[in-house]
């Protein structure tokens, strides 16, 4: 309501003589407005519109009222009073037909549902395409991007282009199913060790167990064999069926770990003083605005870079950001027993994560420290239950050639 | 038709007063601001007093630096420090 009579202008009026009260009763007749009416030492005072004002002047002369206007709002003002400041509405043209000028192109371009395919890729490959920041928005082709996109990524099995403002949006989706069903391995084999430790579980699914818990295996012997034999009623093995072996084989090792240190440590001890600046890049072009650095000291410059927009989706060829620098100071120090004691219990945790991260259980888990001529070194043993066992292909001399009619016999 | 069958038909159908027979209706929000509705004119406008003629009467309202934020065919808005509203009948 205000900002349309603000487009069309409206004053402040003062009722001088006369009848207010007629007058204001005519204007309610005859449906013009006036509005915030309040009184004042000099009389009635309140807001009207121009075309009100200019309607109303028979029924001033009825009623015997003199208007006087106080104060006048609104744009058709704004501009009567500035019309001589022709540099203003010259800039102010300038500007509007830029801007109506830089949403004929693209300024910005979103991917989005794209996982195995990293965003770098496709704007690569879009690029490749002609399609970029900067290019004119008429001559993006949404439905060629499509399915050239489709028909270049396998992966990709849906794909949306989309100009909204200055902005292309590609929604994508990819294949989330296997293209194809792996083909299970049936050829018989062999589970052998493929590192020394003394057995804990077994659990054999097919074949025959050669080793059982409690054994103490070295790397490559067998663990479990890939042959079912086939016995008579006496016991006798008449026949061996070769099998793919399958089962799960745990085993307890032990494994060492080292770590070195310097004597020193660096340390970086921020001064807590902070350099702001401003970072502005329009197109190719970029300022970077800094408060003056006094001395040769050590900064931490951190930026974001954020895309100036009018709306949502109406973005401007201009990056801008806040730089903020922190100064900082490093030396060198001795450790101390407690920063020591620290690193070996960073050592032995990264050492664990990194296993844990594998399936390797942990049962026991030391480290202690050595102090040695250059430095100190974190020593660590661990006591690690894993699963092991690989599937080797059996020699062909392995399997016997027993004929089928054998077993009839 | 004639006021007293319309009120008896008001009365009988249950039909709203204020839009069968004209009655004002008057909301008073604190002692801030006051709507009113069906009104007919501005009798009086003062910093302390305004006077307006209704159907069947009048209503006084008195207060101080009392300010008409709008008013039109059907209601005005008045604001201020109201302190007192009259009803007079005919």
């Amino acid at each position: 309501m205000m900002t349309a009579r603000w487009w069309k202008g409206y004053v402040l009026v003062r009722l001088r003589g006369g009848e207010p009260e007629r007058f204001l009763n005519l204007c309610r007749s005859r449906g013009i407005e006036l509005w915030d009416l309040q009184i004042t030492e000099e009389g009635c005072q309140g807001l009207m519109t121009v075309p009100g004002i200019l309607a109303s002047r028979e029924l001033q002369k009825k009623s015997g009222i003199r208007l006087r206007v106080l104060k006048r709002f609104g744009l058709p003002f704004f501009l009567r009073k500035n019309r001589k400041r022709k540099a203003f509405f010259a800039g102010l043209a300038v500007c509007l037909s830029l801007l109506y000028s830089l949403s004929f192109f693209i300024w910005d371009i979103q991917i989005e549902g794209n996982r195995k395919y990293s965003e770098d890729t496709l704007i690569r490959y879009l690029d490749g395409q002609g399609i970029r920041c900067g290019m004119i928005r008429g001559r993006v082709d949404c439905e060629g991007l499509e399915d050239s996109l489709r028909s270049d990524f396998s992966e990709i099995t849906w794909v949306s282009a989309q100009v909204s403002g200055t902005r292309l949006v590609v929604k994508i989706k990819e294949n989330e199913a296997l293209l194809e069903i792996p083909v299970p391995d049936t050829e018989p084999c062999d589970i052998v060790a493929e590192k020394d430790g003394v057995i804990t579980d077994m659990i054999v699914r097919s074949g025959t167990p050669a080793a059982a818990v409690g054994d103490r295996v070295t790397a490559g012997q067998v663990l479990i064999r890939g042959m079912v034999p086939v016995t008579d009623d006496s016991g006798a093995v008449v026949a061996e069926h070769p099998v793919r072996a399958d089962g799960d084989v745990t085993v307890r090792t032990t494994q060492t770990y080292r770590r070195e240190f310097g004597r020193w440590k660096t340390v970086e001890a921020m001064t807590g003083r902070v350099r702001l600046g401003l970072f502005v890049r329009v197109g190719n072009v970029s300022f970077r605005l800094f408060s003056p650095d006094s001395g040769k000291s050590s900064w931490k410059t951190s930026m974001e870079e954020r895309q100036l927009r009018l709306t949502e989706n109406f973005f401007l060829p201009v990056w801008w950001g806040l730089i903020r620098s922190r100064e900082y100071v490093s030396y060198e120090r001795l450790y101390t027993e407690e920063e020591k004691e620290r690193a070996a219990a960073r050592t032995a945790e990264e050492f664990a994560e990194n296993l844990e991260r594998k399936g390797v259980q942990i049962e026991e888990n030391n480290a202690r420290i050595v102090e040695t001529d250059s430095g100190f070194l974190v020593e660590g043993s661990a006591v690690l239950r894993e699963p092991i066992g690989e599937s080797r292909k059996m020699e062909v001399s392995e399997i016997p050639a027993v004929e089928e009619n054998d077993r009839t016999e | 038709m004639g006021r007293r069958v319309r009120m008896a038909a008001a009365e009988a159908l249950k039909l709203p007063r204020d839009v069968v027979l004209g009655e004002t209706l008057i909301f008073i929000e604190g002692s801030r601001s006051l709507v009113i509705e069906n009104y007919r004119s501005i009798l009086f406008y003062g910093d302390d007093r305004l006077k307006l003629l209704t159907k069947t009467g009048r209503v006084n309202v008195e207060g101080k630096g009392l300010k008409i934020e709008y008013y039109d065919e059907e209601s005005m808005k008045v604001t201020g420090n109201i302190r007192r509203v009259e009803l007079e009948g005919v």
